[in-house]
């Protein structure tokens, strides 16, 4: 029975036919290979979910984008292993749903979603925390996120997780191999100046993909029906402690970009002829 | 104390991840704390010491394999270390190696993590520690009061100058050595991307296209642009290299290539703290953008505020008029 699923599974004409055995296959007994990808919903400065409740309809807010490239790396590699379970999960207000909803589109199997609140619950470590506790549940074999989010630029949360999990990690990846006869991957990870330092991890195993490691999709329409419509599950983390993180946010205000330099002024035509002028005096021009 | 945690690879110092001796010099001024340069190298025989002269007091961290990029050795190293001396902070460069080891080393130590600092200042509360957010667009001041905390840099908003430091006698050298845990993860090779200058390297002027410079039409356009100056090469920021739109070989920045031409002419460039790390020692910079708020405007020495599509054309037609040999 368990055969003959997988085999219908991977037949994608059979699959579209067979929601009930989509439905079974999305169990993680059935599947060879688990990976869980981290997605984040990105606000803009300064909104809290009171805020976004006095805005009702209107969008503040957008998937990370380095999330994509995770979102995109397991369902690339799901192509590749068709044995593979691709979970999404998200930690976040309510409305982190949408970002969920978009790594279904993308082709994740299922969306899990975190709630949290407005209070200190959304510091980072509390958050890994959270995150840490699910993975240990699931079995997962590995776990991708984005190497950076955009708000808060921290790009810590894989070495959190790879720390509170005692889980090797690899961090900026711009090539990734799973090898499955030893059950390892290569990763080759980007640091300063193109170098690459190509890592083997045995699994369970944390990576955090680099933008352009590939080129995410853009979700099919069949996709985002079924994606519409498909249920997430929704983890409350309930009354776990949170600990204190040790560090305060005490001001946030907007970068004073006073410009260094000068700003030319004018018409277009202007602005044109004394940056030729400035480049002409420079004798850079041909 | 201090612990600032520079980078090695043969068990010589990484250039770039100097710039943490700029950050830990900077809070050691703030706070009056001593600063110890932790030193990861495969064996301290091996280590022919550059700073001999700067009046640092040196942590030589042997293990074998600390001679290449292994971050699960060096965080293990660095939380024993940390439990025998105690640190206030311990700083790491802001480089993409450090970004890998900073947040596990958090993690094993249970201390907050603020990444990316470009500025530390005392104040009544406390040590401040400022650094940017929302593409950078934002700024946020953070102050901690844990034991230890982990900080590293933004790249290049602190630099370390060759020469003294500090005036006086050398500083004292220590060896601490440590056998690590069973290893997870290994590293297969080191691939260097970039052996030998490059055109971009050679360039008198640099003409870079940036996310605002558009798609397809707006490359040709700076590439255009390129055409009017004697020896000129284009560059691209990353996100414009992640596109396809041009290779990652002309990417500026601090996982591209740094350059420092005569004439930098940034199209379209926001301006992120790891573009700037590649560009800002350039001899003169020009940013063409519609946003006069962009991030690069705080280094650029001319700043043009105008839609690239319609000033690049312009720019030329003028220089045609003008200029044009013949």
């Amino acid at each position: 029975m368990l055969v003959t699923a997988q085999a219908l599974y991977r037949n994608n004409h059979i699959y579209n036919q067979c929601i009930c055995i989509d439905n079974l296959y999305k169990s993680e007994i059935f599947r060879d290979m688990n990976i869980l990808v981290c997605v984040k919903e990105v606000l803009a400065p300064g909104i809290s979910e009171n805020l976004r409740e006095a805005f009702p309809g209107k969008i503040l807010s957008h998937i990370n984008s380095y999330d994509l490239y995770g979102i995109e790396e397991a369902v690339l590699l799901r192509e590749k292993f068709p044995g593979t379970g691709v979970d999404a999960l998200t930690a976040g207000y309510e409305s982190s749903s949408r970002v969920l909803r978009k790594a279904l589109e993308m082709g994740a199997d299922n969306g899990f979603q975190i709630l949290l609140d407005d209070s200190l619950s959304t510091e980072s470590s509390h958050v890994a925390s959270c995150i840490a506790d699910f993975i240990s549940e699931k079995n997962y074999d590995l776990v991708i996120t984005g190497v950076l989010s955009e708000d808060s630029l921290q790009g810590e949360m894989g070495g959190l997780l790879a720390g509170k999990l005692g889980l090797p990690y690899a961090h900026s990846v711009m090539k990734l191999d799973y090898q499955e006869e030893d059950r390892s991957i290569h990763a080759e990870s980007e640091i300063d100046g193109g170098t690459r330092i190509l890592y083997r991890l045995t699994l369970p195993a944390i990576i955090s993909v680099q933008s352009g490691i590939n080129a995410p999709r853009y979700p099919k329409l069949s996709n985002k029906l079924r994606a519409k419509k498909q249920e997430l599950v929704v983890i409350d983390p309930g009354d776990r402690e949170i600990s204190s993180p040790g560090k305060v946010r005490v001001a946030r205000y907007r970068r004073e970009s006073s410009p260094a330099g000068i700003v030319l002024q004018g018409t277009g035509e202007e602005k044109a002829e004394t940056l030729l002028h400035i480049l002409h005096e420079k004798r850079l021009l041909r | 104390m201090i612990l600032a945690v520079i980078e090695t690879i043969d068990n010589k110092p990484v250039p770039g991840s100097l710039e943490v001796l700029g950050l830990a010099s900077g809070l050691s001024g703030e706070t009056g704390a001593k600063i110890r340069v932790v030193v990861p190298v495969s064996s301290a025989k091996k280590w022919e010491d550059p700073f001999r002269e700067a009046g640092f007091s040196l942590c030589l961290m042997e293990n074998e394999t600390l001679s290449s990029y292994n971050h699960e050795v060096l965080v293990q190293g660095l939380a024993e270390l940390a439990g025998s001396l105690n640190p206030r902070y311990i700083c790491f460069p802001g480089t993409v190696f450090s970004g890998s080891a900073a947040p596990l080393l958090a993690s094993l130590m249970s201390a907050p993590y603020i990444a990316s600092v470009e500025k530390v200042k005392k104040t009544g509360d406390g040590i401040l520690f400022t650094r940017p957010t929302h593409g950078e667009k934002y700024l946020e001041d953070i102050v901690t009061d844990a034991d230890t905390s982990i900080i590293s840099a933004r790249p290049g908003s602190f630099t370390y100058k060759e020469g003294p430091v500090k005036s006086g006698s050398e500083g004292d050298v220590t060896v601490f050595s440590f056998t690590c845990r069973e290893k997870a993860i290994s590293i297969e090779e080191v691939k260097y991307a970039h052996r030998g200058r490059s055109d971009i390297e050679r360039a008198e002027v640099i003409v870079t296209a940036g996310r605002g410079a558009g798609d397809e039409d707006g490359i040709i356009r700076v590439e255009n642009l390129g055409a009017l100056f004697r020896e000129s090469a284009v560059g691209a920021t990353r996100p414009v290299c992640d596109r396809g739109l041009l290779p990652y070989t002309q990417q500026v920045g601090s996982t591209g290539r740094r350059v420092s031409p005569s004439a930098y002419i940034a199209c379209g460039v926001s301006g992120s703290s790891q573009h700037l790390a590649g560009m800002r020692e350039s001899g003169m910079i020009v940013s063409i953008n519609s946003d006069p708020a962009a991030p690069i405007t705080a280094v650029a020495d001319y700043i043009i505020v105008e839609d690239l599509s319609e000033f690049i054309p312009l720019l030329i037609k003028k220089y045609r008029d003008k200029y044009a040999p013949g």
